[in-house]
């Protein structure tokens, strides 16, 4: 049971990360549980009354959480950080025989085109246009894409750390699970774009849109939100990890609990938002 | 007595769109009141003596007649809050089960601060059974 109840500790703690003082929390918080836990079974109650009891009297996490110093980012999940990413593909992009990559390519029409897979690493791309095409896994690591235009592209999976894709319309794109990590996107536009599973970290999201929109498993860790609208979205499993929740907007959105909970220890304004 | 009296305007103030809240819910009392009194409901349990986060739970519950069951995570965030403000401490006691306790027990800012608050609710309380 003590494995039950610590497994129900480290679920309710998952989404805050590993902040400093998270084992002892966890510790004495278990404790707590345990001994509680013991004290229902000896009232007679079954073993699984006892652990719904003792789980339901938890409460909020995010409460505990108002009062715990959080971890310090600056370090992406997978531990390298975005500047060792931009280096070695840097160097691979210097090797790579990709006929793509470091190129200049501004103002070109490579809308409708199969480049799933495609390797822009370092490219110049400014005001291109790739509308309809398909970039399945496509790599754009700090390629320039100001003002280039995606519509209705297949970007699933595509990699685009360190790019600059401000004032670029994503409209109808396809990004389920592409990874923008230390990019730029202020005014970039994602109208009825997919972005399940799509990863923001580190990433300049000023001014962008989400509103309409349903985030599913979509993962923002420690980016700029300010003036980001998150207006009348629908918001799924989605995390927030150290950002600046508290000048985005949430208005009319849908979202489940553990995003909810989540905002609210980033301090962000859910007055009128539903929780489901 | 200026200085009190100001706080218990406040006091007031933040009560007053409680005053027609039902306090009796079946048999449960209303949590939202007493959730504010939880920082002085603890200074009270530790000037009695050194206590480990369950045993302040338990015996919350018991004390109220079973009428008052604390959240785990507010009460941890009450102590973590009166913790940093210096009002109480903390050290590691013996390994239990489950994980290992960990005792409070009150300074005297936190005996200054019971004093004060139990001042604000006694004069409070008095205001508030004459409108309500």
């Amino acid at each position: 049971m003590n494995d039950k109840l610590k497994q129900f500790l480290d679920s309710a703690f998952k989404p805050y990360g590993n902040f400093p003082a998270r084992k002892d929390v966890e510790q004495e918080l278990l404790a707590n549980l345990t001994e509680k836990y013991s004290d229902l079974k000896a009232g007679g109650k079954s073993d699984e009354e006892a652990y719904q009891a003792t789980i339901d009297s938890f409460g909020d996490v995010s409460e505990i959480m108002d009062q715990v110093k959080p971890a310090t980012g600056n370090q992406v999940q997978d531990g390298r950080s975005v500047h060792k990413i931009l280096k070695d593909s840097f160097k691979q992009a210097k090797r790579s025989k990709s006929k793509f990559s470091m190129v200049e390519m501004k103002q070109s029409d490579l809308s409708e085109t199969n480049l799933a897979g495609a390797d822009f690493n370092f490219a110049e791309l400014r005001e291109s246009n790739f509308d309809g095409s398909d970039l399945t896994g496509a790599k754009f690591r700090a390629a320039d894409m100001r003002g280039s235009s995606f519509k209705g592209a297949c970007l699933s999976g595509a990699k685009l750390d360190g790019c600059d894709v401000s004032e670029v319309s994503f409209t109808e794109a396809n990004l389920t699970n592409a990874q923008f990590k230390a990019a730029a996107l202020k005014g970039a536009t994602f109208n009825g774009a997919k972005l399940d599973g799509a990863t923001f970290g580190w990433s300049d999201l000023r001014d962008v849109s989400f509103e309409n929109q349903t985030l599913n498993g979509t993962y923002f860790e420690a980016s700029s939100l300010k003036n980001t609208s998150f207006k009348n979205a629908v918001l799924s499993d989605v995390t927030f990890h150290h950002c600046e929740a508290k000048h985005a907007n949430f208005d009319g959105a849908t979202m489940d609990k553990v995003t909810y909970a989540l905002l609210k220890g980033a301090k962000a304004k859910l007055d009128n938002v539903e929780v489901q | 007595m200026q200085v009190f009296l100001r706080v218990n305007d406040n006091y007031l103030d933040c009560h007053s769109n409680m005053i027609y809240t039902v306090v009796m819910i079946g048999k449960k009392l209303s949590s939202d009141l007493l959730r504010g009194h939880t920082d002085t409901i603890i200074l009270n349990l530790l000037s009695d003596g050194d206590k480990y986060g369950y045993e302040i739970t338990k015996l919350i519950h018991e004390k109220s007649d079973q009428l008052y069951l604390l959240k785990e995570a507010t009460m941890y965030s009450s102590l973590k809050r009166l913790e940093h403000d210096g009002c109480i401490t903390s050290y590691w006691g013996d390994k239990t089960q489950g994980g290992r306790r960990k005792y409070y027990s009150i300074t005297p800012k936190g005996q200054e601060l019971y004093a004060t608050n139990m001042w604000n609710w006694t004069s409070a309380k008095e205001i508030l059974d004459k409108l309500l």
